[in-house]
């Protein structure tokens, strides 16, 4: 027999995001997805971010990771849930991954959910996964250049974290021009610039954290 | 390497689609992909393969056909019903 039928197969996941984002909300649980080239300082900020906004939140963590449990193992120190997602070669975490990573938090006692995502900068800012906001850490070593080269992450992120710079003076970067050029695609999500090895720049960046985190538990 | 993650949307989708149907077994898949295309044919079919194991579309073909609407379309299903 035959089935003859029009299905977008790209809108499931649009779907999958749209009934993740609903648990969230209903738990009044604000949600992160960070987003980053491999190595640019996610898990290291998320290490000095954590011990912060756990003071004044109740938060949990996503980790997706290709193969490895690495970064889960590097969040281990805070006694948060944490849940490990294995993409097993896929280069984002998608809308299905997260419902299923879902099941395994306490949903009641969370104000905060945090999304590390795959290290990549071009696939992961195309798959909504039922975040609030999308978070792209930038690290200054990546050079001024790389707005205009991978728009979409800039584009739809609701904060950008531009890290190491404490390896400014060592780095041919141009400070100035990484901002102009990230303004040029997204000129409303606020910028922090940090260095999360360092700790310096952090309580801004934690600050809006917290009151997003806040806002939605309200 | 979207594919993978496109084949279990797809798979989930003819899950979908065969509730209401008496198929049990899908034979042929096919789709519609828009030119230029955002997936390689080859990767999806890896992944595709590996994901199905176990559903309904186990031993399914793909068969890709050029689409008119910017997108990815599953457009038709070919199978044996249950009983
Ligand atoms: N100098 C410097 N190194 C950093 C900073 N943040 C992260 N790193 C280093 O960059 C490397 C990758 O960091 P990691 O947090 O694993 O990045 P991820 O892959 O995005 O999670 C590690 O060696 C970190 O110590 C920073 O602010 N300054
Ligand atoms: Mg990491």
């Amino acid at each position: 027999m035959e089935i003859k039928l029009i299905k977008n197969v790209l809108e499931v996941n649009e779907r999958q995001s749209e009934e993740n984002k609903k648990i969230f909300d209903a738990h009044g649980i604000f949600v992160c997805n960070i987003m980053s080239s491999p190595g640019s300082g996610k898990t290291t900020l998320l290490q000095k971010t954590i011990p912060v906004i756990k003071e004044r939140s109740r938060v949990a963590v996503i980790e997706g990771d290709i193969y490895t449990t690495r970064d889960a193992l590097r969040l281990k120190e805070f006694n948060i849930p944490v849940v490990q997602i294995n993409t097993g070669g896929g280069c984002h975490l998608n809308a299905a991954m997260i419902a299923e990573a879902m099941k395994a938090l306490p949903l009641k006692d969370l104000d905060a959910v945090i999304i590390e995502n795959v290290g990549n900068l071009v696939c992961p800012a195309e798959f909504n996964i039922g975040e609030d906001e999308k978070i792209l850490i930038y690290s200054i070593t990546e050079g001024d250049d790389k707005p205009a080269k991978y728009p979409l992450s800039f584009t739809n992120a609701g904060a950008i974290v531009i890290n190491k710079m404490d390896l400014a003076p060592y780095c041919q970067v141009n400070i100035d021009k990484l901002k102009l050029e990230i303004n040029q695609h997204n000129n409303t999500a606020p910028l922090f610039m940090v260095s999360a090895l360092k700790g310096s720049g952090l309580i801004p960046w934690t600050d809006w954290l917290l009151s997003k985190i806040e806002n939605k538990s309200r | 390497m979207h594919e993978f993650a496109i084949a279990q949307d797809l798979i989930n989708l003819i899950k979908d689609s065969l509730k209401d149907s008496k198929m049990k077994t899908v034979t042929k898949v096919t789709l519609a992909l828009s030119d230029p295309p955002m997936l390689v044919k080859e990767s999806l079919e890896l992944g595709f393969g590996v994901l199905a194991k176990n559903t309904p579309c186990e031993n399914a073909r793909l068969i890709f056909t050029k689409g008119s609407k910017k997108g990815f379309f599953l457009i038709g299903l070919e199978g044996e019903d249950g009983d």
